[in-house]
């Protein structure tokens, strides 16, 4: 039974986060109807969890901060591996999308003139970041979320809460006709009938086990659509963010506005160093990421800042020896804590029981982001540079009339995300996709009416038979076990420092699983809500993207961005003698060189079967705007590295 | 109110959870021992459970239902009555509960399953409130209106809801027997006529406010505004939106 | 909705002056229903500061107030009325959940309701044993011929009927003076925390004063000359 749908108009939107809400609004606005999914109610999807705040170089402060800046410092901050003309136009729009949620009614902070206050945030030296209190994305959403709502009011778009993808339905052409969803309450498996499916479908967190990510935020609904033919691009790239509170159930975020503000990350010197926080003097303390980094010091990007914290740890010079540094605001004053930074603080203090305006936090680093997913297209102005607005082909992937946007896809990030960018990136993909879907829908001559319903009801019964199947194993594992098991093998190897043998071993394990967990007896038969159901059937699917990024791990041999393996670091430069030195950072331009002509390149991942690897091709980078350079953040003696990898570059533009 | 202040890591807990298996069946009592980890709260509990769904007797169960989403109280899912309050499962510490813990649904929905309840009337509040600016379009039109720090701070408060369903728990006055549309819809309207667009609709939304499940049935008992997690100030909330009701109310009258 | 009636039912009617019939309760529990409730105790209270003589003369003052029956049915029982009866419907919408909720502010909720319950019940006492006991077979009262403090102090010489108005008069004198306090709110007077705080000090104050000048003069006319 095909049920609902379709008018020529419909477009079906899955994700209810900011980047599926934006598209929705900009899809209704071009004259489309909607038909939104979602696990949970859109305002709370994962978007909620954004704390410190949205990035457009609005220059308030008049620090001579521009869009130009912005897109230069992304790009510098991602390793250069986003394609620069998205990138380029998400920072122009910038300045342009926090007006409007300013309009929408984002309570953002404001000055004592009653304009916009911007805060600093990791990767840039300006004040760039818009913010409500600590808690921007859960008013950016609630603002989107009632845009919505208005357009339900006004019957342009169906909401379909608590409802979950399980297949796309692509017909003998290889075009997107629809999707199969479940009801989360009734459990009724049902088709969908539409031309164009968005998938804004998050992050996948879970596979990690514990992360800073929502309980739902599985990659379950990308790894369907990867299962289904869609390319993956980039899924070795995942940000470890360097501050969260180690929790039983999760590792709660502590957003980088905390360092942002000016908190500051350090250790005692003295390992053994029994005495608390407050009564050890300046002297005793060890401001690791201020000396090596004087310039950016504790705002230096994430994955910089994680690998530090991790290092300090993996030495044994975390507090006590534990794997926990000090993230300490006690020198700020407590009523501009509460303005700018409340929320985060209130949630420090109701889970760990001690007081953040008084008392330095504990933290170490947590799976926070993926920045690969869907691979998505675009397609080039060849006059601005930057984007082809209204092109069909903008955040298409690569099956006609499936788009992802937001976390969902891997564009705009390259090899790490700036902090605060990536609320920007959901809503400006948002933007993008409304218009692309218009133009696509407009053009497309067999319409999703016109595929047989034997189709849908194939498939239909399909995740039926899948259901039974799930529900009639028998084994004594439990899947819930086996997701623990998962995550920790993927944190302890598949995060901030990897190594070929760990990958192969952690690969090896995550077959095991899989395994495993085809004979795990799903400890709930209910046909009501059966939770248990739909977090193994997810599990099952989170595990072929569990594999993806392993195994994309293990063939990427440098370190770019969040992406670090210690063999394949570049030759040092760390000589005391000038001609040594001087030697060593010729040597090290080089090699540079060399392994961007190699490793610039988007990971593509072709699904091939679920106890297969997939295959793997590179695809080249758009650098086309910003050509690549050494990524130092004014590291202490890097200076040098920087002006001979200039000339160098200039001796090689003379040369063309 | 640590209660059990001295819960100590590997030590037994007791749950006792009030299930149901479907919206139409009967609810019974479960209970459940779990070992307690250290800083745990009560969804770690309940995933422990998931983990070894086996219940106090020794007897294999089915794993207990409930909502969660975002585990850091600001996404409102994992709302439910832990002994006799509600709050979000999340946020709430083993160590301060009193044992054996109770865990009921919220009691003020209709259930779904265990701990699971359908909210969904607290959605079609904000729509019946017109909980939105009313803007033209979402294409470049520059800047929002200036708003004073005062101001957008206040605002800031009452956007802060998640709609989590706490203070409708709390609030004597949302029952069966009422149509009262609850503190945290009236705390949207606050919040939108606060902001200088939003304010558009400010009339339409005190015609909802002034109408039968609107502002008049509240009572003024103010446990809304213990019980919201969040402390949103829901009693000047409701303070300054009965003045202005009251005016609408009076110059509507004399107008007819 | 209703799109087949043309004519609004009942219902529809009362819905459209729903809001206004409620801020009409709230009004009436303090003008005339809260403002008559005080004069009264001052005007008993004579009899502590004055004797019979001072207590007989207030209520011959009273009685000889011209149109003193239109003033008693529209100031005072059919306001009376309106308030006690919707009171107990608005009551009746709520539900105590003190058990699980024990906030102070939860606590005055279920007083107020309790309080006011009460207080009908007495003042249906209190009218049949001295304004209307003609109505139950007994002597039709005069308190401008007949002597007022002597038929208010034979009413009030058993120990039970004193007990009973002890708690009648502390019942009506919290549900006026915490209805004071909610009705600010309600209004819209007491919009912050502090302000709501300063009125609460000012309502107990007058619910206090309120008490002592009731259960003194209960005294009074029970201990007698």
């Amino acid at each position: 039974m095909a049920t609902t749908t379709s008018s020529s108009n419909n477009i079906i939107v899955i994700g209810g986060g900011l980047g599926g809400l934006m598209s929705t609004i900009r899809a209704v606005e071009a004259g489309l109807d909607v038909d939104l999914f979602s696990l949970v109610p859109a305002r709370r999807s994962h978007s909620v969890c954004a704390q410190g705040g949205i990035n457009a170089a609005k220059n308030l402060r008049g620090e001579g901060d521009s869009p130009a800046k912005h897109f230069d410092e992304s790009v510098y901050g991602g390793d250069f591996l986003a394609n620069q003309p998205l990138v380029k136009d998400m920072a122009e729009a910038a300045p342009h999308l926090v007006d409007l949620l300013d309009r929408m009614g984002v309570m953002f902070n404001r000055t004592s003139e009653g304009f916009l206050d911007f805060r600093r945030f990791g990767g840039t030296l300006f004040h760039r970041t818009a913010f409500s209190g600590a808690t921007t994305g859960q008013q950016m959403i609630y603002s989107l979320d009632e845009q919505v709502r208005h357009w339900e009011s006004l019957g342009r778009v169906r909401m379909h809460e608590f409802w979950e993808m399980l297949d796309l339905v692509i017909d003998e052409e290889g075009t997107c006709r629809g999707i199969i969803a479940q009801d989360l309450r009734t459990m009724a498996i049902e088709s969908f009938r539409s031309d164009v499916v968005v998938l804004a479908t998050g992050g996948l967190g879970m596979i990690f086990g514990r992360s800073t990510n929502s309980t739902i935020c599985t990659g379950a609904a990308g790894a369907r659509a990867h299962l289904c033919g869609a390319r993956y691009a980039n899924p070795e790239f995942i940000q470890v963010h360097p501050t969260a509170i180690p929790g039983a159930d999760k590792l709660r975020l502590m957003s980088e506005s905390a360092r942002g503000e000016g908190g500051r990350v350090w250790v005692p010197k003295d390992p053994k160093d029994a005495r608390v926080a407050k009564d050890i003097p300046e002297s005793a303390r060890w401001y690791f990421l201020e000396e090596r980094y004087p310039t950016y010091g504790n705002l230096v990007p994430r994955d910089i800042a994680s690998r530090e914290i991790f290092k300090v740890c993996s030495e044994s010079r975390g507090i006590a020896g534990q794997r926990m540094v000090y993230l300490d605001l006690t020198h700020i004053s407590v009523e501009d804590l509460n303005n700018r930074l409340g929320g985060i603080l209130d949630i420090y203090e109701k889970f760990v029981g001690e007081d953040p305006r008084r008392v330095p936090m504990k933290v170490f680093p947590a799976v926070h982001y993926s920045m690969g997913g869907l691979w998505v297209d675009y397609v080039k102005d060849a006059e601005t540079g930057g984007v082809l607005k209204g092109h069909p082909r903008n955040h298409m992937t690569n099956i006609p009339g499936l788009y992802a946007v937001g976390e969902a896809d891997y564009q705009y990030h390259g090899a790490n995300r700036l902090g605060a960018n990536s609320l920007l990136s959901c809503l400006y993909g948002g933007t993008l996709v409304g218009p692309s879907t218009a133009a696509y829908l407009t053009g497309l001559k067999r319409r999703c009416d016109d595929v047989p319903s034997s189709l849908y009801q194939a498939k239909v019964e399909r995740q039926k038979q899948r259901e039974r199947e799930l529900l009639a194993r028998d084994g004594k594992d439990n899947p819930y076990v086996i997701w623990r098991e998962l995550g920790e093998s993927m944190t302890l190897n598949a995060t901030v420092v990897r190594d070929n043998a760990q990958l192969a071993k952690t690969e090896e394990k995550v077959i095991e699983l899989q395994q495993r967990l085809r004979k795990a007896a799903i400890p709930d038969k209910g046909g009501y809500r059966n939770q248990a159901l739909t977090f193994t059937r997810g599990l099952e699917d989170m595990m072929v993207l569990a594999r993806t990024i392993v195994y994309a791990a293990t063939l990427r041999d440098e370190c770019r961005g969040s992406h670090y393996k210690p063999k394949f670091e570049l030759p040092p430069v760390d000589s005391d003698d000038p001609a040594v030195h001087s030697q060593q950072v010729q040597t090290w331009c080089k090699a540079f060189k060399v392994n961007t002509e190699r490793w610039l390149k988007t990971t593509v991942a072709d699904f091939t079967g679920v106890d297969a690897r997939p295959k793997i091709d590179y695809q080249p980078v758009d650098t086309s705007l910003i050509p690549p350079r050494p990524r130092t953040y004014g590291l202490k003696g890097a200076k040098k590295v920087e002006e001979a990898w200039a000339k160098m570059s200039r001796a090689d533009a003379a040369a063309k | 109110m640590s209660a059990t202040d001295s819960i100590q890591p590997g030590q037994p807990i007791r749950l006792k959870i009030l299930r149901q298996v479907c919206p139409n069946s009967a609810p019974y009592w479960e209970e459940f021992v779990v070992t307690y980890q250290a800083n745990m709260n009560v969804v770690s509990a309940l995933m422990e459970i998931e983990a070894k769904p086996v219940n106090a007797e020794g007897k294999e169960t089915t794993p207990v239902a409930y909502d969660a989403a975002c585990l850091e109280e600001v996404c409102g899912s994992c709302t439910m009555v832990i002994n006799g309050r509600a709050r979000q499962s999340c946020s709430t510490l083993i160590r301060d509960l009193k044992q054996p813990i109770t865990l009921q649904p919220l009691r003020k929905f209709p259930v779904l399953r265990d701990l699971v309840v359908d909210r969904a009337e607290m959605f079609q509040r904000l729509t019946q409130v017109k909980a939105w600016v009313p803007i033209d379009g979402t294409f470049a039109l520059g800047p929002g209106p200036k708003m004073s720090e005062k101001v957008r701070a206040l605002a800031y408060e009452f956007s802060r809801c998640m709609t989590c369903g706490c203070c409708l728990d709390a609030c004597p006055q949302v029952n069966k027997r009422s149509s009262f549309m609850g503190p945290s819809a009236v705390g949207q309207v606050y919040l939108f006529n606060s902001h200088p667009t939003g304010a558009e609709l400010a009339e339409d939304r005190l015609d909802e406010l002034s109408k039968p499940g609107g502002i008049a049935e509240c009572g003024n008992a103010q446990n809304c505004e213990k019980a919201c997690p969040k402390k949103i100030p829901l009693t000047d909330a409701l303070a300054h939106l009965g003045r202005r009701t009251t005016v609408h109310a009076i110059k509507k009258l004399l107008e007819q | 909705m209703g799109n087949q009636a043309l004519s609004p039912s009942l219902g529809q009617r009362l819905a459209r002056y729903h809001f206004l019939l409620r801020r009409l309760h709230s009004l009436s529990g303090i003008i005339p229903v809260g403002v008559f409730l005080a004069e009264h105790m001052l005007t008993n209270f004579g009899v502590v500061v004055g004797g019979p003589e001072k207590y007989n003369h207030d209520v011959g003052l009273i009685q000889t107030l011209p149109w003193l029956a239109l003033v008693e049915w529209t100031l005072i029982f059919l306001p009376l009325a309106f308030h006690s009866l919707y009171g107990m419907f608005i009551t009746f919408t709520g539900a105590v959940n003190l058990g699980d909720y024990r906030y102070g502010g939860n606590v005055r909720y279920v007083l107020q309701r309790a309080a006011g319950l009460f207080t009908f019940a007495f003042v249906i006492v209190h009218l049949l044993k001295y304004r209307f006991h003609y109505l139950i077979g007994g002597e039709h009262f005069n308190f401008l011929t007949g002597d007022a403090y002597r038929i208010t102090a034979a009413g009030l010489h058993g120990s039970w009927t004193v007990a009973f108005y002890a708690v009648g008069v502390v019942a009506a004198v919290y549900h006026f003076s915490n209805g004071i306090w909610t009705a600010l709110i309600t209004w819209g007077v007491t919009l912050g925390h502090k302000s709501r705080r300063k009125a609460g000090l000012l309502c107990a104050v007058i619910g206090i004063v309120l008490s002592v000048l009731g259960l003194t003069s209960i005294y009074w006319f029970h201990r007698g000359l």
